[in-house]
């Protein structure tokens, strides 16, 4: 993602320009769907976070002011973990049995079983943490945003992102510590 | 670098050098490559990774260009309009304004004639007695 590519697009979709907007919605529509997806544990809830913070792109698109402080993708992450924290506000339930599918690399069942059992526990962990430390690890582990864009997303200061991704991860080592112990390594 | 630094690094970031602050990362990697016990905080931060990396990231089932198309089909917000509901709390006051100013007015009114009119005449009520129904019907109205 390019910052200034995404200035100039978030500027003609201001001028109504429904190319520009499209190619926003592409460069941007994998991380936010990621983020949204970690963040509330339903590929289905996801999705309805993610139209809505297009929508809000597309709404603000005229008013934006280039130079006029975030990037593009920060004020979107922004966008995301507020509407996603809004949600889970709003229905204090997150549903493993939609903890989102990937390709099965597993070479047997037992395996495939195991790798999906510990996908639902590390889910899980992260579901049961405060909602700005699973934010913190969501963009800046999962997404690897910068410690400043972190910070710009969550609306703190740089230096508070530390100490938050440090709670949030020994949190989710308290959580997983008996995972941890049987499984060794796990890379 | 000390081992309480590193063990922070570790605990923030994980065990993956290029995710640590880049100006502390070179003195962080010759601490664990001569520490014992920083190599040992750095087999837990992988553990822990290993953990995390299992859980997958969905692909969006959205399609970006019919999203695109869908969402530009709403109205979009304006200047005009932001300014507009920006301003609404300015114009709540002057609308409540006039309706104070009158209540006051009135209630300075009332107390005023109260007070220059403490009694009332009985000759003015005697003459308004004629034209107020009677109860029983017996008597009637002089028009």
């Amino acid at each position: 993602m390019d910052p200034a590519e995404d200035e100039e697009l978030m500027l003609a979709s201001g001028r109504g320009d429904r190319a520009a907007f499209a190619k926003l919605v592409r460069n941007h529509l994998g991380r936010s769907n990621a983020i949204a997806v970690r963040m509330l544990g339903s590929a289905a809830e996801a999705e309805e976070v993610v139209q809505e913070a297009f929508l809000r792109v597309w709404q603000k698109a005229p008013t934006w002011r280039k130079d006029g402080g975030a990037r593009v993708s920060t004020w979107l992450a922004r966008v995301i973990v507020n509407l996603c924290i809004d949600r889970r506000r709003r229905a204090r339930s997150v549903p493993l049995e939609e903890v989102p599918e990937m390709a099965d690399t597993a070479p047997g069942a037992d395996d495939v079983l195991a790798l999906e059992e510990r996908r639902q526990r590390v889910a899980a962990a992260l579901a049961e943490l405060p909602d700005r430390q699973r934010a913190a690890v969501v963009l800046s582990y999962y997404e690897g945003l910068s410690n400043a864009e972190v910070a710009g997303a969550l609306e703190i200061s740089v230096g508070a992102v530390e100490s938050l991704l440090v709670r949030a991860r020994r949190s989710l080592a308290g959580l997983l510590a008996d995972l941890a112990r049987t499984e060794g390594v796990v890379t | 670098m000390n081992a309480k630094r590193l063990e922070q690094i570790l605990a923030a970031y994980g065990a993956k050098s290029e995710r640590w602050p880049e100006a502390e990362r070179p003195d962080a990697l010759a601490l664990l490559a001569r520490d014992a016990q920083a190599q040992q905080l750095l087999r837990d931060a992988r553990r822990l990774d290993g953990l995390l990396d299992s859980l997958p990231a969905s692909e969006p089932t959205l399609d970006a260009s019919s999203l695109a198309a869908r969402l530009s089909e709403r109205p979009q917000e304006t200047a005009k309009v932001r300014s507009l509901a920006a301003s609404r709390p300015r114009w709540r006051i002057p609308f409540i304004m006039p309706n104070l100013i009158g209540l006051a007015a009135a209630a300075v009114a009332g107390f005023w004639i109260g007070w220059t009119n403490p009694g009332t005449d009985n000759t003015q009520v005697a003459e308004l007695v004629p034209y107020v129904a009677d109860m029983n019907g017996e008597e009637s109205l002089p028009w």
